[in-house]
């Protein structure tokens, strides 16, 4: 199914970019940390320290595929200090890749419920004692962590398993894993793939919300998006029964 | 969680212009800080003549208008956004936006640089009280002069109404705006006037308001004006000035205490 390997180019070129990680942990249900859910409010009083806060980077992103191979287990990897043995404030990200069973795309609002409700789970996770505020439009995601947390015992690879089991909950999910970064690497070009993720589920969300058949490529703003990334104007003309215009 | 989640009390102050409801809202979140120091407190400048950072101190950098603006921005730039990604970027946003000082939290409304209509920026903060109160034990709310908060529903999740009033018709009279207006589009439980700037003791029987309390007469306060005069925040006021006093007593009235 193509829409689902839109992003597979993004997920290979960041794991290249990522490398070896410090930590990596096979997921087990039983050590998901505590989920509130419901947003919990952490002040700064109360807060042991804000991950991706003050002048320091953040990125998030969520990749999508059907490759089993790109995620074929779910796990937790950690690029940096874990949360007991964080001081300060200091850069983060998180990133999810998501292993997706096929989804008929001739069904267009089943695809379209399919992959909304996919991209909304990270909007429905609350791990105790750790606010999220995520950022759309910047793709920015900061994480305050309570002091009563660190007491007991949160850490990534806990956290993480909660993303999991969330995610989990989506019986078109499969596999998922969960990458956090606390120290310093280069954000640029995790900024850079952010942003062009973010243009191909804009992209994909006008699509499947419903382009006109008859569109003209030429005067459409999405135009530099389905250029560069394969698969788009195929979703866009497949599912209106044409074929995509050469570029 | 950190602490379980209970219903916030949501006190707004409102009354004619110029009759100290800022100065007294700024009493009364000095009084929740100093009463309740693990409590979460967060006060909310909704005036747009902006005064409550001030009385408390507060240094202020952004405003909810600014992420209203930008809000906008984003959405006449054409790029479409589902509902929950709005919401969460307003939250973001409103985290930035909020000072948090020792013992409560702040937040200004702003000034919008369109004069004449608040309407739309009134519209923005009635949906960022609601996303914030319950995450909050306390949030006091320094109104608009005047009913149009009431009437466009912004302060529609208000528990306790302090109204506020000089020792003057006009004053008692659109304290009785607001009760009214109040009565038809608030479920508050608890209402209250305070008569600020009282001159005269001996007029304060004809200050009244039927169905409305008074919690508390406060005489004019020179110690409160040479406080003001000289850039001080409410906090360096002396405890037994007027102004405390009296707000102490008002919100021991009120049930807060």
């Amino acid at each position: 199914m193509k829409d689902m390997e839109l992003y597979d180019s993004f997920i290979r070129e960041t794991t290249d970019l990522l490398g070896a990680p410090t930590q990596k942990w096979a997921y087990k249900e039983r050590d998901a940390w505590k989920d509130n859910g419901e947003s919990e409010l952490v002040l700064l009083r109360d807060a042991a320290y804000e991950l991706g806060g003050g002048a320091n980077d953040a990125v998030n992103f969520t990749c999508v595929t059907s490759d089993s191979s790109l995620v074929p287990a779910d796990e937790v990897l950690l690029y940096g200090p874990d949360m007991k043995e964080i001081k300060g404030d200091v850069p983060f990200a998180r990133l999810v890749i998501l292993g997706v069973k096929d989804i008929d795309v001739e069904n267009k609002d089943a695809t379209y419920t399919a992959i909304r409700n996919i991209e909304f789970v990270k909007y429905h996770v609350f791990p105790d004692g750790y606010m999220m505020r995520v950022s759309p439009e910047s793709s920015r995601e900061q994480i305050r962590v309570s002091k009563k947390a660190i007491k007991k015992g949160i850490s990534f690879y806990k956290v993480g398993c909660d993303f999991i089991k969330q995610y989990k909950k989506n019986p078109n999910i499969t596999n998922v894993r969960v990458i956090f970064i606390t120290k310093n690497v280069d954000f640029k070009t995790l900024h850079d793939t952010a942003k062009k993720i973010d243009d191909v589920t804009k992209t994909m969300n006008t699509i499947l919300e419903g382009m006109p058949e008859d569109l003209d490529c030429a005067s459409c703003s999405f135009k530099p998006v389905c250029d560069e990334v394969e698969g788009l104007k195929e979703l866009h003309f497949g599912k209106a029964g044409k074929k995509a215009p050469k570029a | 969680m950190e602490e379980n989640k209970t219903k916030a009390k949501i006190i707004a102050v409102a009354g004619k212009g110029g009759v100290g409801k800022t100065s007294l809202c700024s009493a009364i979140v000095r009084e929740l800080v100093e009463a309740f120091p693990g409590k979460r407190i967060l006060a909310i400048d909704a005036d747009p003549a902006v005064g409550l950072s001030t009385a408390l101190g507060v240094h202020v950098e952004h405003t909810i208008d600014d992420i209203r603006n930008e809000v906008i921005e984003t959405s006449e730039r054409g790029e479409y956004r589902q509902a929950i990604e709005v919401l969460n970027e307003a939250r973001f946003r409103i985290f930035d936006t909020m000072v948090e000082c020792d013992g409560f939290a702040f937040l200004a409304i702003g000034r919008p640089e369109a004069a004449g209509c608040y309407c739309s920026v009134n519209s923005y903060l009635k949906e960022v009280i609601s996303m914030l109160a319950n995450d909050f034990d306390y949030v006091v709310i320094d109104g608009e002069a005047g009913i149009e908060q009431i009437s466009r529903r912004v302060m529609e999740q208000v528990s306790h109404l302090v109204l506020v009033t000089d020792q003057s018709a006009k004053g008692v009279n659109v304290c009785r705006e607001i009760k009214e207006a109040a009565d038809d589009l608030i479920t508050y439980e608890r209402i209250g006037m305070i008569v600020n700037r009282v001159v005269d003791p001996s007029m304060n029987d004809l200050v009244k308001l039927d169905g409305v309390d008074v919690l508390a007469y406060i005489p004019t306060d020179p110690v409160h004006a040479a406080n003001d005069i000289r850039g001080k925040s409410v906090f360096e006021l002396p405890e037994d000035s007027n102004i405390m006093v009296g707000v102490h007593q008002a919100l021991h009235n009120l049930g807060i205490f």
